[in-house]
Order: C-alpha cells, then structure tokens, then sequence
C-alpha cells in the first residue's frame, strides 16, 4: 500500500501539478491531547478541552522532518474505528482511510486498556505507525508506571512517552516520527480475529507492562459533582457566579477601560481630524456622522461588543478546561430528556452563546441528526451570541437589569418550546446518553490565556472586520438617502406592526449580516421603554447572521438553510408585533 | 439486541440461572460488582464495560438521568436503559 503510494507521488506517474503531499495524521481516543500535540509539533492554534468531542473537523498544518515537508492534521477522537459513531468520528475515521503515509496513534498513559485496542485497530491499516504514550505526568500521579519498552517489543513499532501540555518527549517524539516515515513498509500486523480475544489479548499485555507503585490509588474518587446532591446545587451556583462574572467583569472592562479610551481619548482625536482634512460635508457625515463609520464602526464592535467577548471566554474556557461541562451535562440529562435533548447538547448550547458558528460545528459530536437538528434550530433562534448579548446590555442595562434578564428568559422560554415543538415533529427516539467524564483538571492560567487571546483574534477577524464592513456600507446608504427609503417601505411593518419609528428599519436591514446589528443601532434612538423591549425581542429571534446560514447550509442542506431564515424573520416580527401590543396595554393599565 | 454471554467465568450451570444476576439499575451507591453481561453496543467495551471488568457505582442521577459508575480509574455515565441490560452480579461484602 505504501509503496504503491510512494510510486504515485515520486515515480514517473506524478502529476506535475500536484505537490507531494504527504500527510501525517494524528489518531487517538477523545480527549488523549491529539490537538495539544499537533499545535506543538506545527505550531498552530486549535482548539483544547478538557472533553471529549472538543475537535470536530480536521485541521492542517505543516511539519518538516529532515528535507521533508509533510502535512499533519489532527482529527476528531474515535472510539472504536469499526463502529464510527458521530459525524466527527467519521471524520477520523475517512481520514485514516485516505491512506496518509503514517499515523501518529496518540495512547493516554491513564487510560492504556482502550488506547491499546483503538492502537490494534490502527494497526490493520497498515501504515508506518509511530505511538505517543501521552499524558504521562498524570499516570505518575497515580503511582503507575508502564514499560512502554515492553509494548514496544509487542507491537513491533516504536512507542514514545510525552506529557503533551509541557512539550516533554517531544524531542524524541520528533525522531521516532522521522525514523517512521523514513523506514518503510510496516511489519504486518496479524490482529485477532475476534474483538472478545483482542480485549483479552490487551488485557494480558497490560498486566505485564504496567506497575502499580505502592500507595497507587486504584480506587475512585468520589465525585461531589455529579451526585444530584450536592452536584445540583453546587452547579447553580456556579452558573450565577459565571453569569454574574461575565456581566460584571464586562461592563467593568467596558465602563473603566475601555469607553474612557474611545470617548475621552481616540474618538476626539478622530473627530478633529477629520474636521481638520475633509470639507465635503457628505464625507465627512460618512466618517463621523450618525452612522459615522470612524465612530461607529470603531465604538461598536471594540467597546460595546470587545468587553463581552473577553469576559464570556475567559470564563468559558475555565469551564471547558477543568473537565466540568460533561458532568454538568450529565446533571441536566434528565431534564433535557423532557425537551428531547440529551446532556451532551450542553456543550453546543453553551458555545452557541459565544458564537453560532461552533456551535452547528459541535453539534456533529450529537449522536443523532434530530438531536443536532433541534440544538441548531435554538441556537439559530433564540440563543443570543456573545456579541448580541454585549449589543443587549448596552441597548437595556442603563435603563433596567430586570430587562437584560427578561430577554434571557424569554430566550430560555423559546428553547423549551422549540425542543417540545421539534421533539414532536422530528419523532425520532432519543438516543442513549452513553459519555465519559474527563477526569478533573485545575485549568492552567497560561493556557486560559493563550485560549481567551485566540478567540479575540478570532472575534477581531470574523467579527469585528464584518461588522466595520457593514457599518462602512451602512453610513453610506444613510448619508445617501436610501436608508431612509427602505424604512419608509418597510414602515407598513416597522411603524403599523412593531408601533417603532421608520428609521428601526435599520437594524433589521443591518441584522442580516451580523446579529448584533439587530440591536446596536436602537442605542441612539429615542425610544419608549416598550420600543426597547419590542426591539430587543425582535433581534433575538431575527435572522441569525449569514455566516450561521452558510454554516446550516453546509451542515445540513440548502433546505434547512433557507426554511430556517424564513421561520426566524417571522418569528422575529410576528413576536416582535405581540410585545408591541402587550406592553402598549400594559403601560396604559399602569399609568 | 445481541448479547454476548461470558463463557470464561460462568459455568454451565450458572449461565442459566440469570436469576442470581441483577441489572445496573438495582445496584446502590458505593456497591462494588462484576459485569456479567453486556448489550451489544459497540463502544460499550471502549468505555471499560466488558464481561468480568470490576464496576463501582457512584450514583444515579435525577428524572430518570443515566446511571454514574467508575471503572478502573475512569467515570462513565450510562443511560438506565443500556444500565438495565448491563448484568451484573455483587461483589461479596457489599
Ligand atoms: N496533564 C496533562 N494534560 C494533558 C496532556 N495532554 C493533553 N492534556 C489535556 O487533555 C485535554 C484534552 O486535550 P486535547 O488536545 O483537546 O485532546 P484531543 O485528543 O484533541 O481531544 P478531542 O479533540 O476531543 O478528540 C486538555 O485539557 C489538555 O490540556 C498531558 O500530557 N498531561
Ligand atoms: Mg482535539
């Protein structure tokens, strides 16, 4: 197979166009620390967690082993190769298939028994395989030692210890790797044949090559946090400190950093300039006028938006690294049982808060595709991304914190019922919560760091740049007028319907594009608390952004995609309308 | 659904006599077992749930939530629906 490989990419048959591709693919069990390994070894940024499914595609990066250049890529975890459960198994799973020119297996120390039998599996590939024996700092932990010399010597191939998160090993890793790719045909594999003996086989090769030291814990912690009590209370209260530590710590950031550099010191700077250089007044509206796009295109996205982005993720990222949103999961599986979701969604929901993009992404690692298709269709309606949530709290928490509330409520509300609805509709059984729980992590403050700086960037290349895009546009339309007219023929909905004035036509043209634009522009409106209300209902359930449609239209099809547009601007303007009237009635009983 | 019945620890005589046999579901919290039985799902065994393998129960959660159990050094939540086709028998002196 091998050769038949080398002769196509070096012998006469080479395509000229082609560049040798030689591809390296990490495979392993979930959460073994596949993705720390490929961002050591390629210098990349992917996403770590300290939970299964954190990978749900494969990502590419470059890695030179002597004169050679390769590609490695990191993949999903898989279980079990033969029974690809999830969509982001068979992503791992079609890799391995598409013949790379080795594999690197990545074995957790802590959990020898399956990496061993997925390594077996591996194995039948027949494809130069080098195993990383990883996570060795925590199988020391536990007094355990394994003579990895010894499995070596049984599956014939070159076995190396690493503790992936210090980079220790890698030195070694690196030349085993290139002793790999350089040697040639593997020594065939000769697998049992029946999965029952190739357990027992593993078993007796673990009882040679592993020592428990004196005073190894065999036994199990007892885990507080996943027992309904304390577990239950114990996750409440850490969802209100998390929530409160978001709001809190963003409006800080907002309020005593961030506002006072762009109000007292860049935006006057901007302003005086512009006044200095441009006399064409059209220009100069363009630039800082009501949709100034210096001002606004600036002020949106860095100091509304750029406070939220930071205080969600860091306090995300501790969550995602300790190991606790699987047995978060798990406390909730009941619960979500009843709205036709399973604990698992946890993950996706909790994502979609940050952004709806990772969100549909995560939802491949749902065993289902009607559970995937309910944790997209919430996400898509009613879970505010981290940017509308900032675009909410500027818009809402001067005037009432009871109203920011009221918006996640009406939020929570709305899921409950889209589970129940799709539950109904979609009629297909629940699977069976079948997950392992990551073993307890203290999150690294480096590493929090490194992760929360990411997703900024991240934030700045796909968020901020479309947003300042879309102001640009939007400054323009309205100092040329034809904002104006748009909201005149829309005004049958906006003024007849949502009882808002004509120029709310805004944000709903703007909203397309990014989320938060459904809101931020009502900020400088002069609006009626009720107004606020009804336009803060209306962006929640408005179209998502269209960079989420793309992502369902990839995920699922066209026809998701578009029925999913359609529901949510109707959703957005038949509740919007509801509000409208509801809250007018209720003003006139209370005053 | 398949299942696969020991064949190196039970005897003739004991593998008919299930009675003897309880289910996940019917263990208590801190109660030890050995897994007698297993559905046939093929990530069951990845997960440490193998015919002889040693079980801990941790506990069970609300509203009918999955059944918590530790295995060698690693937790593992189960529906109680694949937990009421896992056998198992108690460990003696729990
Ligand atoms: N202590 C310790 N932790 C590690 C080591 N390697 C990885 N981790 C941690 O293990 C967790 C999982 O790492 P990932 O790289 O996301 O694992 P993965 O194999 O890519 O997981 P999936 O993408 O979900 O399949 C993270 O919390 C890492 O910090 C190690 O050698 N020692
Ligand atoms: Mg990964």
């Amino acid at each position: 197979m091998l050769k038949r490989f080398r002769r196509r990419c070096h012998g006469p048959n080479r395509i000229p166009h082609m560049p040798s591709q030689k591809t390296i693919l990490l495979m392993g069990l979930p959460n073994v620390g596949k993705s720390v390994v490929f961002s050591k070894l390629t210098g990349m940024d992917v996403m770590v967690s300290n939970y299964a499914g954190t990978t749900v595609e494969f990502a590419e990066g470059k890695l030179k082993l002597g004169d050679d250049q390769f590609i490695l890529k990191d993949v999903p975890g898989v279980y079990n190769i033969e029974a690809a459960r999830d969509e982001a198994e068979k992503v791992a799973v079609r890799m391995l298939q598409s013949k790379p020119s080795a594999v690197i297996c990545v074995l957790d120390a802590t959990n020898l028994e399956s990496s061993l039998h997925l390594l077996t599996q591996v194995l039948e590939y027949d494809l130069p395989v080098l195993a990383v024996l990883n996570k060795q700092d925590l199988a020391q932990k536990r007094n355990t030692d394994i003579n990895h010399d010894y499995l070596q010597s049984v599956f014939q191939i070159p076995i190396t210890p690493t503790v992936a998160t210090t980079g220790e090993g890698f030195q070694a890793l690196l030349k085993k790797l290139f002793d790999v790719v350089t040697a040639g045909k593997p020594r065939r594999h000769i697998p049992d044949k029946q999965d029952y003996d190739r357990w027992q086989n593993i078993e007796n090769i673990i009882a040679k090559a592993v020592r428990m030291r004196p005073g190894a814990d065999s036994g199990q912690k007892q885990d507080i946090l996943i027992k309904p009590w304390p577990g239950i209370p114990i996750a409440i209260a850490l969802m209100a400190v998390m929530f409160a530590t978001v709001i809190g710590l963003g409006m800080g950031l907002r309020q005593f950093v961030l506002l006072p550099f762009f109000r007292d010191l860049l935006f006057p700077q901007l302003e005086n300039l512009v006044n200095a250089f441009i006399e064409q007044p059209l220009l100069r509206n363009i630039l800082i006028g009501e949709y100034g796009f210096l001002i606004k295109g600036i002020e949106w996205p860095f100091s509304l938006v750029l406070p939220y982005v930071i205080s969600f993720y860091m306090v995300l990222s501790i969550l995602e690294d300790s190991g606790y949103l699987p047995r978060l999961g798990i406390l909730l599986d009941g619960v979500f049982a009843k709205i036709g979701l399973n604990g698992s969604c946890v993950i996706p929901l909790l994502l979609g808060y940050g952004c709806g993009i990772p969100a549909i992404m995560a939802t491949r690692t749902l065993p289902s595709r009607k559970l995937r298709i309910i944790i997209a269709q919430m996400v898509c309606f009613a879970v505010p991304c981290v940017s509308q949530t900032g675009a909410f709290i500027s818009l809402l928490a001067e005037r009432s914190i009871a109203a920011v509330i009221g918006i996640f409520l009406v939020s929570l509300a709305a899921m409950v019922l889209i589970g129940l609805v799709l539950d109904k509709v979609l009629k297909r059984p629940l699977p069976h919560t079948l997950v392992e729980l990551p073993q307890l992590l203290w999150p690294k403050p480096r590493t929090l760091f490194k992760k929360v700086l990411m997703r900024v960037r991240r934030f700045i290349v796909d968020g901020a740049v479309p947003m300042i895009i879309a102001v640009f546009f939007a400054s323009l339309l309205y100092e040329l007028g034809v904002l104006k007219a748009a909201g005149e023929f829309l005004s049958p909905v906006i003024s007849g319907w949502l009882n808002m004035p004509s120029e709310a036509a805004v944000p709903l043209i703007l909203g397309i594009v990014r989320r938060e634009l459904t809101v931020l522009p009502l900020i400088d409106m002069d609006l009626t608390s009720v107004q606020f209300f009804t336009g803060a209902i209306v962006a929640l359930f408005y179209v998502p952004c269209i960079a989420m449609i793309a992502s369902l239209a990839k995920e699922f099809s066209i026809k998701v995609a578009a029925a999913t547009l359609f529901a949510t601007t109707f959703a957005a303007l038949f509740l919007g309308g509801i509000v409208a009237r509801v809250g007018h009635y209720l003003v006139m009983l209370f005053s | 659904m398949n299942t696969k019945l020991d064949t190196r620890t039970v005897t003739q005589n004991e593998s008919l006599d299930f009675a003897s046999y309880i289910n996940l579901n019917e263990l208590t919290p801190g109660q030890q077992c050995t897994v007698m039985k297993v559905p046939d799902i093929a990530i069951l065994p990845s997960l440490g749930l193998r015919i002889g393998k040693t079980l801990n129960m941790i506990t069970r959660s609300i509203i009918g939530g999955p059944i918590i159990v530790g295995i060698d050094h690693r937790t593992v939540a189960i529906d109680q629906n694949i937990a009421s086709e896992i056998l198992v028998k108690r460990l003696s002196g729990c």
